[in-house]
Formats: C-alpha cells, structure tokens, sequence
C-alpha cells in the first residue's frame, strides 16, 4: 500500500498491480489499485505530435 | 493537476478539429466504446465541435448498464437474506432489477453497503467475523485485477464470511458482436483506453484485421479524445485499417503484465449475457473452480431465479448504437435519473445519463 496525492486529497491505494513504482510517480487508479505508472515522455510525445498539426500559419502568436 | 490540465487545453482541442476537419473528405461513423469517454465527450461538448458528417456513436462499454437482469436480481437476492453484509460500487444500487433495487433492500432494513473499493469489502468481513459479507464484483477488465485482488487478500487472510459474486465483461467480445451485427453502421473503433492500460492491444489486432477496421486506443481527456478521432479518421480515409495507441501515457503494447497474471489466477472465460444485448460467447469472467468457496453463487441458493425486463426500456438499442438516447420514447418522461427504468439512465457512465446532464435541452420536449 502507499499514499498518492490526488491533486490535494490524499487517499491510500494498492501498488500490487505496479510493482516498479517509485515515490513520486504519477500513477493511474481505479478503485484503490494503482494500474499503471503514467509515461512522462510518452506525455510529452502526445502533446508535441498535437501540436505539430496546427498550421503553421495560424500558429503564430498574435 | 498534471496529465490532466494539458489535456484539456481549448487551443489544442481547436487545433486537432481543425485539422480532422482538413482530412475529412467523406462522412464517417466512429464508436466510443467506453462510456467514460461518452460522458467526457457529451460533458466537453466535442460532439458538436467536430465536422459534420463526423458522427460518434456511443458504445456498450458501461459495466453498470451491461451486468445483466439476473445478476442483478441474484444481488437483490442475496442482500435481502438476514445477517448479510452486501457490499457494491454506489452505481448498482439503484440499477433496475425485475421488481426492485438493492437501495430498496436498503430502506425495508437490509444491510447494503457502497464501498469505492473491493478492499473495503474485505476490511467489512475482516471487521464483522459474525457476518456473512458479499461483494458485487461487477466491471470490465479494468476492475478485474482490483476484484480479483481482494479475492486473494481474503483467501489469504483465511476469511470464511468473505465472498464475491461475479459477473465481469470483457470489451473485445463484444466488438466483435456490434460489427457482425446486422445494421452495423461502426467503422472504426476508439478503443477504452483503461482497459488497454490492463490488456494491452494484442488482442484487437485480430479484429482490425478480420473487419478492415481501425481500432485506435483512446484517454479521456478532451485532448485524448480529438487526438484518438483525428487519428481514426486519418486511418479511415487512407483506408488503412489497424490498430493504433493514442494514449502512450497510458497504454502499452503488452499491458500490464503483473494485472493479467492476478486475472488469470482468478477468473476463467465464460459465455455472458450482457443486458439489453444478450448472450455474447466468451466474453465474461467467472471465478475458478479453485476459487468456489468464494463464489457468493454456491454460498446461497439464488438459481432459479427469472428475470423481467420493463418493457418500455430501449436500453438495449442505446447499448448497440443503433438509436441515441433521445430515440426513445420514456426518456425523460417515464424514465429520468430519478426513476430509471434502465441501467443506462443510472451510471455515471451510462449514454441516458449523459444525454440527460448534457443534452436535456436539445431533446424536445423535456424542460
């Protein structure tokens, strides 16, 4: 078991299912049990791949 | 809060709309399996963002609205027997059954509980050693591990007032019941992405390839969901069908490896019935032979039970995609969140409920 913070509120949730967890991962939970440990850099691919699909032309700052 | 407030950011919202808006070159009909994304969808007002012709059909992915009638009826059953402790997910509660609902066993004196947690049904058993505790083990394969780890938590403990009555549901299944479906408009997929985070995608290559259909794995953010359609729609039109993960931070090929193996310990595959559907082969979890004393199902007669669906209920087309909540004659007026007459009209995750917080006013009809 560990704590996670959820934004302020801090609650007790399972870590069996996500045995590489290390304190201070970000980590998805669903009913008490922490499923997996959240991608920072797949994150960040997200968001660039996102944000490479503006246009160019529009993208830029008033 | 991290992971959350960069995906919900308006600009990118606009930008991945407009750029599914230049890719578009025909009308498409996309699934949403998981209602979680349906009420995200309805909750953002994405539907009405995105181009015409776009069109997003919401899927059967609620566990609350596909546990079917007789479980239901088995759970009223069993926490209507004096000394039991029956313990469930808030959402059950006031789930239809033939002729009443667990809230009801509640207010003539059962013993009904909500926990948010399986856990929590342990800690009741653990802490009432005189009491027979049951839990309601209901969900996707996302819930799965988490109910399967309290089983094995009670075993380990030795607890023998602990048992579970079971009725999961597994999505793949059922995808493929809605595209072999006759009437099936679906051509494309956006997978639940919490189910993939347990499973993985291995097992949706199949289907992509067997129905030429993409299959994209989908968060539930604003940004997840316009990112997972915009990357369906891209599929569609370059008739590239696959599989494909638009959720990275959250999915991986393989899953989660050490959740699959506390599934496989408990539960085995199962022919299900999911209510308003029907019967679906293969596609539910039961307990393991191993596992029997446990299995709230042995532990009290609740066989010969029958189930009676309402009749005026079209939950079971709202679940298939094949009318919008609205369609239906009792929404909103014999049927509203505070006299459901389907599951769907309960959940948090149910298409009735998300059209009633979200699209009240665009139905006609209903103040």
């Amino acid at each position: 078991m560990a704590v996670v913070d959820f934004g302020g509120a801090r609650q007790e949730v399972c870590l069996a299912c996500v045995p590489d967890a290390r304190v201070g991962d970000w980590v998805l939970v669903h009913v008490g049990f922490a499923l997996t440990v959240l991608d920072e850099q797949e994150a960040a691919a997200t968001l660039d791949a996102l944000e490479s699909l503006g246009d160019p032309e529009q993208a830029v700052a008033p | 809060m991290k992971h959350v407030t960069e995906f919900r950011d308006p600009a990118l919202v606009r930008q991945a709309i407009d750029s599914i808006r230049r890719t578009m070159t025909r009308p498409w009909t996309l699934m949403e399996v998981c209602g979680g994304q349906t009420h995200s969808i309805l909750r953002h007002g994405l539907d009405e963002l995105l181009p015409q012709g776009l069109e997003l059909v919401h899927g059967p992915g609620c566990p609350v609205c596909v546990t079917p009638l007789q479980a239901i009826d088995r759970a009223i059953a069993i926490a209507s027997v004096s000394g039991v402790v029956f313990t469930s997910f808030g959402d059950m509660l006031r789930v239809p059954g033939s002729a009443t609902d667990l809230m009801h066993v509640r207010a003539s004196g059962g013993d009904v509980r909500v926990v948010t947690s399986p856990l929590h049904a342990v800690r009741i058993a653990r802490e009432n050693p005189d009491r027979q505790v049951v839990f309601f083990a209901i969900g996707f394969e996302t819930t799965a591990p988490p109910n399967a780890l309290s089983v094995l938590a009670a075993r380990e403990s030795g607890l023998r007032n602990f048992s579970v009555l079971v009725s999961h549901v597994r999505v793949p299944p059922a995808m493929r019941a809605i595209l072999t479906s006759p009437g099936n408009r679906v051509q494309a997929f956006l997978a639940a992405g919490h189910v993939c985070t347990v499973m993985g995608l291995d097992e949706y290559a199949p289907i992509a390839a067997e129905f030429g259909v993409p299959i994209v794995v989908t968060g539930f953010e604003p940004v997840d969901l316009v990112h997972g359609i915009g990357t369906a729609v891209r599929r569609l039109e370059e008739r590239r069908p696959g599989v494909e993960n638009a959720y990275g931070r959250a999915v991986s090929q393989r899953g989660n490896p050490a959740a699959q193996r506390v599934i496989a310990e408990v539960f085995e595959e199962c022919d299900r019935t999911w209510r308003g559907i029907g019967p679906i082969p293969g596609s539910g979890w039961r307990l393991r032979p191993t596992f029997a004393e446990f299995d709230a199902e042995r532990r009290f007669d609740v066989g010969g039970i029958a189930p009676l669906e309402p009749a005026a209920c079209r939950s079971g087309l709202v679940l298939q995609g094949r009318i919008r909540p609205n369609e239906c004659p009792a929404f909103g007026r014999e049927c509203t969140p505070e006299r459901p007459l389907g599951a769907t009209m309960v959940s948090s995750e149910g298409a009735c409920s998300a059209w009633w917080r979200y699209r009240r006013d665009a139905t006609g009809g209903v103040a």
